[in-house]
């Protein structure tokens, strides 16, 4: 019996290639567009995967006050070259993940966060308001 | 490629494409951050580094009493850093932020004030920082107010909904405005209480406060008052011809205004100053009556129940008008004690030309009421006639038909 469990598998599958909803062959369009769509998106994901993994490196590195975790960049290493296998016509739009641009942008941007939350912070510090008074209704 | 070679391309590259998933792609390259959300911010830290100028001002020109020429080329330095810097931090729409953003209302800089409610708005505050966001609603300067309700908009939550509703901006304008003095206007302030700047305006006779900590305004209230307390709606029926003879009144003001106004000749409109003021005379006339239709309304999801203590009643003509009056309510948006005080802002003798209409008014009303009563009074009469004879008929019956029995010996 487990001979013929083979060939059934086989010829069911067979079947159902066959038997496949013709839509997919009708509009090739149609499924090229949907293979764009999901290159798009799985761009999407890497990028934030990206960024996630970039800022958890961060952390890490800030507490140990060394550049010890270097996730994000593991993560590219192992997943872009997956990624560009799969939507080649995508290659270029990922170039700054290669070149390290992205890194650069994001710890630019975190730079100018913290020092834009230093600023805050140190003027909220020396409040000089004449209506404060008038602020403290629930006080 | 055949037709046939083509169809078996696609099923294949479909089938291939089905089983190798993007999740699956990155999912197997990083287990460890599957379903992790991007951290944006940096977690709070003692030694974010503060920029050389916003030091320098800080250091230099900040606080009272600081006149130094250099302070003002600072100053403008200093404002335009901490600007962007609060559009950094509003642009990351991460809540962490809002608490730090929120103590630069702090600041004496109105820009700066502003720039912070649009960096809260841009975060989106909630429900839970309503709290907090209360006491900012009330800046004395008109335009940080305008600020503060577009940013208490901007929020999620039914607080939040109440607050924007509460919180009607009612002016404009960059220079801070000072409580009103309401000893001026011979009415008492309780103690501990806040001034609410956009809901007092003497011109049309209201000064709205709001209790701070746990005071009680109607303990004070009632040791000075003359009569009440009442009821907001029976204070409103008890002096209903008062309460007309004043809009009355306000009416024939506003009306007397607005012929003034006609007969100024409007400025030039290149004089662009004299005629922002010409317009902005004009608009103020009708806003007033608006603003003290929207003062006196006291929706009940906004103030609860309100009550009435009244501080003075005066004869004026021929009725007695109460001429001071505090209304005590819940501010249910503020989550305190409010109160407002009243005072009637119209000459005696513009309301004696309104009582005049009233009075007849009364009098064709109170004839009404006594012919309803007379018609009243004669129903119920004519009820009881109509009873009385029902039993006298029911009784006649019953004795008819007794006797009958008695007649025919049963």
């Amino acid at each position: 019996m487990a001979i013929l469990r083979m060939p059934l598998w086989g010829l069911s599958l067979y079947i159902v290639m066959l038997l496949w909803p013709p839509s997919s062959l009708a509009g090739p369009e149609k499924a090229l567009s949907a293979y764009a769509e999901m290159c798009t998106d799985d761009m999407g994901k890497l990028y934030k995967q990206v960024e996630a993994l970039e800022s958890l490196d961060n952390l890490n590195n800030e507490a140990k006050k060394a550049s010890v975790s270097g996730k994000a960049q593991e993560f590219i290493n192992k997943s872009l070259p997956k990624f560009k296998e799969r939507c080649p016509t995508e290659a270029n739009s990922i170039k700054d993940l290669e070149n390290g641009h992205y890194f650069q942008k994001m710890a630019a941007a975190r730079e100018k966060r913290k020092k834009a939350r230093g600023d805050i912070k140190a003027t909220g510090d020396n409040p000089d308001s004449e209506s404060f008074e008038d602020l403290s209704l629930q006080q | 490629m055949k037709p046939g070679e083509a169809r078996w391309a696609i099923i294949t590259g479909s089938l291939i494409l089905a089983f190798v998933s993007p999740s699956l792609l990155t999912q197997a390259a990083s287990p460890s951050t599957a379903g992790q959300q991007p951290a944006t911010a940096a977690p709070a830290s003692a030694d974010d580094p503060v920029d050389p100028i916003v030091a320098k001002f800080l250091r230099d020109c900040s606080g009272k009493g600081v006149k130094d020429a250099s302070c003002d080329k600072l100053r403008n330095d200093f404002v335009a850093i901490l600007k962007e810097d609060l559009l950094t931090l509003g642009a990351t729409a991460d809540r962490q932020y809002i608490p730090d953003i929120a103590r630069i209302f702090r600041r004496r800089e109105v820009e700066l004030r502003i720039a912070a409610a649009d960096a809260i708005g841009m975060i989106g505050p909630e429900d839970s920082d309503v709290n907090m966001l209360i006491p900012l609603a009330n800046d004395a300067v008109p335009d940080v107010r305008q600020a503060v309700s577009l940013m208490i908009s901007r929020g999620k939550g039914s607080a939040l909904t109440l607050l924007k509703e509460r919180t009607i901006p009612m002016r404009t304008g960059r220079t801070p405005e000072k409580p009103l003095d309401a000893a001026k206007f011979g009415l008492p302030v309780a103690p501990d209480s806040a001034y609410l700047f956009d809901s007092s305006d003497a011109a049309i006779g209201r000064l709205s406060y709001v209790a701070k900590g746990k005071s009680d305004p109607a303990q004070f209230y009632k040791a000075k008052a003359k009569k009440g307390p009442f009821k907001l709606e029976e204070f409103r029926q008890q002096y209903r011809f008062q309460l007309q003879d004043e809009q009355e009144a306000l009416n024939q003001a506003q009306e007397a205004a607005g012929n003034e106004m006609k007969k100024v000749k409007p400025p030039d409109p290149t004089n662009l100053q004299a005629f922002t003021e010409y317009m902005e005379k004009i608009a103020s006339v009708g806003a007033r009556q608006g603003s003290r239709i929207f003062l006196d309304s006291y929706q009940p999801n906004l103030f609860g129940a309100p009550s009435v203590y009244i501080l003075e009643e005066r004869q004026i003509g021929q009725r007695s008008y109460p001429t001071r009056y505090v209304v005590l309510y819940q501010e249910q948006a503020f989550r305190s004690l409010g109160y407002r005080l009243s005072w009637m802002t119209v000459p005696d003798d513009t309301i004696k030309t309104a009582q005049a209409a009233s009075l007849a008014e009364e009098k064709e009303e109170l004839a009404r009421k006594k012919e309803d009563d007379v018609a009243k009074k004669r129903g119920e009469a004519l009820e009881s006639l109509t009873k009385k004879k029902d039993d006298q008929q029911k009784k006649q019956f019953k004795k008819g038909q007794a006797d009958l029995e008695k007649e025919l010996g049963f």
